[in-house]
């Protein structure tokens, strides 16, 4: 079968023939199939949020490719993958829009890769269909509505992306350590909230952590990248009964 | 300050509202400091008065000066996007270049318009103007309850997350600077058929007194609904009309009509520096 998200040797180069160049991705490979659930751990300087940058489209790469159900995205602009591609933050301050209320938010969460004309952005529907997604959070922001976003904690902020992520169907969700920026109780919250919708949703998801016991706790497939290309892709029965103090050995 | 003066500001209030509007959708909404503005207020004039003259329908030539400016804000948003100048500077290049385009519409540095037929010959000034700025606040307050218009206001609070949710900020900005524009062209036709004149030098200042409205405006009132914040900028505009009229008819001391710049920008400035302490307080 036909990998849902295939790259195909990626090299990745900043600044180039200078003095400061640096070669962060090596010829990285990697094959996801739908509805895999992949967490990946790695040292500073792997080239984790690389990878990230370039499935998004926000790092060019040097040479390679990116196809997503067979067709190539490597071309296309992050607005453009957008249709495909959902994201998630590390800083809850750069996935939401502070100064616009949640129901503004969320409706530009509900357009994401659709045409967006002239209808009115929020009517009675739209706010009832908004009420319900919050609800399910369970943290009171379904009656907040028209409260604006900068009011809100980081981890109401980052449980309010998730949603704005998943409302709108998507290929590939991504992660970029989600929970970087929250308290231990927040992250966990949102972390089984993360759970939840991708088995809701059967949503194929690429999750960076830094903790290795969330990249073994969460998903079905753990992936350690080590300068710039995938060292250890563990999946199955090889990564249930793999402990932390194992994963740690691979960091020496 | 007798009645006739106070009209008079009345009437300059409601023209510059429409430039009020379009600073706040390129300074506030999506974060653009676009000094077209100085460049097509004028052009607006320009294209007015020289069709009037020519004997078209004052209703054409508002619509002609309209779609002029707009041309103007895409050339600048042109400029900064594709070639990646700096917002200053494109504003600055398309403001300079209007002069001489300015010029060659006219052929001359001004034209009068007593003796021709305006969109107000047969309307109350205050009246007319009123309901066109009422219109386009109208109009406004339902383009930014749009999908679109929403994607704008995202655009301008948040380029990274615009473009993960599918929003193209250069487009955006296009679009705002095109709207923006036509506003402004649109307020200078207005100025020149209400006054009777054009003049090209009149579009100087243009952009720091359709900052000043809007700073007034936001000093008075911070309203939470979009409708509340467009409309703030007509209340700031009119509010500084009326402030500089006043101020000019105090007695002893000594203020001219040709200070009003200088007036302007130390208010403009002063404001701003409040707002920085302000913030400074807070964290």
């Amino acid at each position: 079968m036909m990998p849902m998200i295939e790259l195909q040797n990626v090299h990745v180069v900043f600044n180039q023939g200078t003095h400061l160049e640096n070669h962060v991705l090596r010829g990285l490979d990697l094959k996801l199939d739908e509805g895999e659930f992949v967490t990946v751990i790695g040292s500073n300087g792997a080239g984790k949020s690389t990878l990230m940058n370039v499935l998004t489209g926000e790092i060019q790469v040097s040479s390679g490719d990116f196809f997503l159900d067979g067709n190539s995205l490597i071309e296309l602009a992050p607005e453009q993958r957008s249709k495909k591609i959902a994201r998630i933050f590390q800083n809850p301050l750069l996935g939401t829009f502070a100064n616009l209320t949640i129901e503004e938010n969320l409706s530009l969460a509900l357009r994401r890769g659709c045409r967006r004309g002239r209808r009115l952005a929020l009517d009675k529907k739209r706010r009832g269909e908004f009420k319900q997604a919050l609800a399910k959070l369970d943290i009171g922001l379904e009656n907040r509505l028209q409260d604006r976003v900068a009011l809100l904690s980081g981890g109401q902020r980052q449980a309010l992306s998730l949603i704005m992520a998943t409302m709108q169907e998507a290929k590939l969700l991504l992660l970029d350590e989600p929970t970087a920026a929250l308290d231990p109780k927040m992250a966990k919250t949102v972390l089984s909230l993360t759970k939840r919708i991708v088995e809701e949703k059967h949503l194929t998801t690429l999750m960076i952590t830094h903790s290795m016991s969330q990249a073994l706790e969460y998903g079905n497939r753990t992936l350690l990248l080590h300068q710039g290309r995938i060292e250890k892709d563990i999946m199955g029965t090889e990564r249930r009964r793999l402990a932390v103090e194992d994963m740690l050995s691979y960091f020496v | 300050m007798n009645s006739l003066q106070l009209l008079g500001a009345l009437e300059l209030g409601l023209i510059y509202a429409l430039v009020a509007l379009g600073v706040y959708i390129t300074f506030r909404i999506v974060d653009f400091a676009d000094l077209t503005v100085d460049g097509s207020f004028p052009l607006g004039a320009a294209v007015a008065a020289t069709l009037l003259v020519k004997g078209y329908h004052p209703v054409l030539a508002t619509l002609c000066a309209t779609a002029a400016g707009s041309l103007a804000g895409s050339l600048t948003a042109y400029l900064h996007t594709q070639w990646n100048i700096l917002a200053l500077l494109s504003g600055i290049l398309v403001m300079i270049s209007m002069y001489s385009i300015n010029l060659r519409i006219m052929d001359r540095p001004n034209i009068t318009l007593l003796n021709e037929t305006t969109l107000f010959n047969n309307t109350s000034v205050v009246w007319f103007l009123a309901l066109i700025v009422s219109l386009v606040l109208i109009g406004l307050t339902r383009f930014f309850s749009s999908e679109f218009g929403l994607a704008m206001r995202g655009a301008g609070e948040n380029a990274q997350a615009s473009a993960a949710f599918g929003i193209s900020v250069a487009k955006m900005k296009l679009v705002a600077l095109a709207l923006s524009n036509a506003l402004v062209a649109l307020a200078g036709s207005l100025f020149a058929q209400s006054q009777s004149f054009a003049d090209i030098s009149m579009g100087n200042g243009t952009v720091i007194g359709g900052l000043a409205a809007v700073i007034v405006g936001e000093t008075l009132l911070r309203p939470k609904h979009i409708a509340g914040r467009l409309l703030v900028c007509i209340v700031g505009s009119i509010v500084y009309r009326l402030a500089v009229v006043f101020a000019l008819n105090i007695p002893d001391i000594g203020l001219r009509a040709s200070d009003l710049n200088l007036i302007t920008a130390s208010l403009v400035a002063v404001t701003l520096l409040l707002a920085k302490r302000r913030k400074k307080g807070l964290s």
